[in-house]
């Protein structure tokens, strides 16, 4: 089933501390978890990722590194700050709050 | 093969390569060095979706395609990373975007302005044509004190362009004309006709300049003809003089003055010159009206006496050179009888200073009768109050209106207050030249052209006392 954009717009940086809650991940790792995960559901365009990712690591809830990898490449890593924390925890306790509401109005519309 | 692989391996057509992917992701960032970082996690993550799908079973060529594919739409990616990496300047970058979007708009609508004929944006109304006939700047200081209405076909349309007239106001006033050689003073009336002139032709064209450079003659409807000047921008014609002004676009602009024109016609029509074809422009008047409220406040008397004192005798045709003065009047104030009340006269005696006279006769070479080398003269500041609606402020009528008398040794001498007083707004200043007698006892009398009822007021000069 293909999602609005818009529903997932909202829910981006959300789901990438999320994935970084588990430990350092690069970009394409997070790509294929996000897509694992959702069965599919999420399926981001890659290349919009890193701005998102560019983002979070600007207002300090992220930090990246790079580290070389045992085939000689390097690659990117991301890993979640203290601050990136307290904001997943946050955006976190909010998404479960509009989620409940959403999920009581549709129940009651559908009793009725 | 999954449908879905099949869909992105059709739609794989527009970036062939990841390196193109990334040229357009990135053309937004200009720092080189925040660029190639980019390119380089860019790269990293499309390899590793490229190993993805090899390790799936897909060949070479198709794992590239549907990398690329995955990675989405370059723009929405580059303007996303343009916002991270430098927000400033995607800020300013679509700040320009909608100024550029704007002026195209502009210029078409400035196009489509021109060539449907739309109403020029500016207009003037005829009070802001007076006091801008009275704030000009070319060293004519002016008091307008009645004016009347001008009016005149709408369009003109000429070869190159089309001259549209917008409104018009004529003043009849008092001018004050300041010799910039000899730094004397001198003072007459004055007609202007100020109109406001647009014009709309291509924008890529020059904007017309002289109306003059057109003209070629003026008729009024008493069938007097006014022939082009030579050297002038004008029209001569059966003893009077009309000065025309040049066209300036969206602006007043003085279309003509009128010199010594003892009647005024009921209109004027200009024939200009397009082509070869005959353009008319007729100009109508409406009679003239008295407007106080044009007139200019009171300064200073002081400056206004000393303007007095530079003006040029109604008889003779240069101005007087004073070399010394001794000023033997003094302040003089009396309640008059009625709504005029003197404000101030002075008894001045002058010698002329005939080496100057002798250069400007020398150089205007004119025949001239010579005036006494000494002679008095008084200079009266008459302030007025709560005048009535009859009293028009129109120096014409007005200098018929004041009389002065002065009486000496038993003998009454009539004088008339001259032709043209000067105006303010609430007073007027006249002078007497060339008095034979030595007055000492004056009387001020105004009659109301109306009513005929006459204010008078008496005034003795105190030569004991020193003049303001």
């Amino acid at each position: 089933m293909k999602i609005d954009k818009s529903l997932l717009s909202g829910s981006t940086s959300l789901l990438v501390l999320s994935l970084l809650r588990s430990g350092d991940k690069y970009g394409y790792e997070m790509i294929a978890l996000l897509e694992a995960t959702s069965n599919e559901v999420f399926q981001m365009k890659e290349g919009t990722l890193y701005p998102v990712l560019h983002n979070l690591e600007k207002k300090g809830f992220v930090r990246a590194y790079t580290k070389e990898t045992d085939q000689g490449r390097t690659r990117r890593y991301y890993a979640l700050t203290d601050k990136g924390a307290r904001q997943l925890a946050d955006e976190k306790e909010q998404w479960e709050v509009f989620s409940g509401a959403v999920n009581s109005v549709l129940r009651r519309a559908l009793e009725a | 093969m999954a449908n879905e692989t099949r869909q992105k391996l059709g739609a794989a057509q527009r970036y062939e390569t990841m390196e193109s992917w990334a040229d357009q992701a990135l053309r937004r960032i200009w720092l080189r060095k925040e660029r190639e970082k980019l390119r380089t996690e860019l790269m990293d993550h499309y390899a590793d979706r490229y190993e993805a799908y090899r390790s799936c079973g897909f060949d070479s060529e198709q794992s590239r395609l549907l990398a690329v594919e995955c990675m989405g739409d370059p723009e929405e990616t580059g303007a996303l990373l343009a916002r991270v990496h430098q927000p400033l300047l995607s800020l300013l970058l679509r700040i320009a975007r909608v100024l550029v979007l704007l002026l195209a708009v502009l210029t078409v609508f400035s196009f489509a302005r021109h060539y449907l004929s739309l109403r020029p944006l500016q207009s003037l109304d005829t009070q802001t044509i007076a006091e801008k006939s009275r704030s000009a700047d070319d060293g004519v200081s002016r008091t307008a004190v009645c004016r009347r209405q001008v009016s005149a076909d709408a369009q003109l349309r000429f070869g190159d362009f089309t001259l549209a007239f917008e409104t018009g106001s004529c003043c009849r006033y008092s001018a004050v004309y300041r010799d910039q050689r000899y730094g004397n003073v001198s003072f007459g009336m004055k007609k202007e006709c100020q109109v406001l002139l647009s014009w709309t032709g291509k924008p890529w064209e020059r904007m017309p300049t002289a109306l003059a450079e057109r003209l070629l003659r003026v008729e009024d409807n008493r069938g007097v003809q006014y022939q082009p000047l030579a050297e002038d921008a004008g029209a001569e014609g059966a003893g009077y003089l009309l000065h025309t002004g040049r066209i300036r676009p969206n602006a007043w602009g003085s279309l003509f003055s009128f010199s010594g024109m003892e009647q005024e016609p009921d209109w004027l029509e200009f024939i200009l010159n397009d082509g070869g074809t005959e353009k008319r422009l007729r100009v109508h008047f409406a009679p003239w009206e008295a407007n106080r409220k044009e007139l200019e406040p009171v300064k200073s008397l002081d400056r206004a006496a000393e303007t007095l004192r530079g003006m040029k005798p109604e008889s003779l045709p240069y101005s007087i050179f004073f070399d010394e003065q001794d000023s033997r009047g003094a302040l003089i104030e009396a309640e008059a009888v009625g709504k005029l009340r003197l404000l101030w006269a002075r008894e001045t005696e002058y010698r002329l200073d005939v080496d100057k006279l002798n250069t400007y006769v020398w150089e205007q070479d004119a025949e001239l009768e010579y005036p006494p080398d000494t002679a008095e003269l008084v200079e009266c500041g008459l302030l007025i109050r709560d005048y009535p609606d009859s009293f028009l402020i129109d120096p014409e009528q007005l200098a018929q209106q004041l009389r002065i008398t002065a009486v000496k040794y038993g003998v009454e001498a009539d004088f008339c207050i001259g032709r043209n007083p000067l105006f303010y707004s609430d007073a007027i200043l006249f002078r007497l030249d060339w008095i034979p007698l030595d007055g000492e006892r004056y009387e001020l009398v105004y009659t109301d052209p109306v009513s005929g009822e006459a204010w008078k007021t008496a005034f003795v000069l105190d030569r004991e006392e020193d003049a303001p």
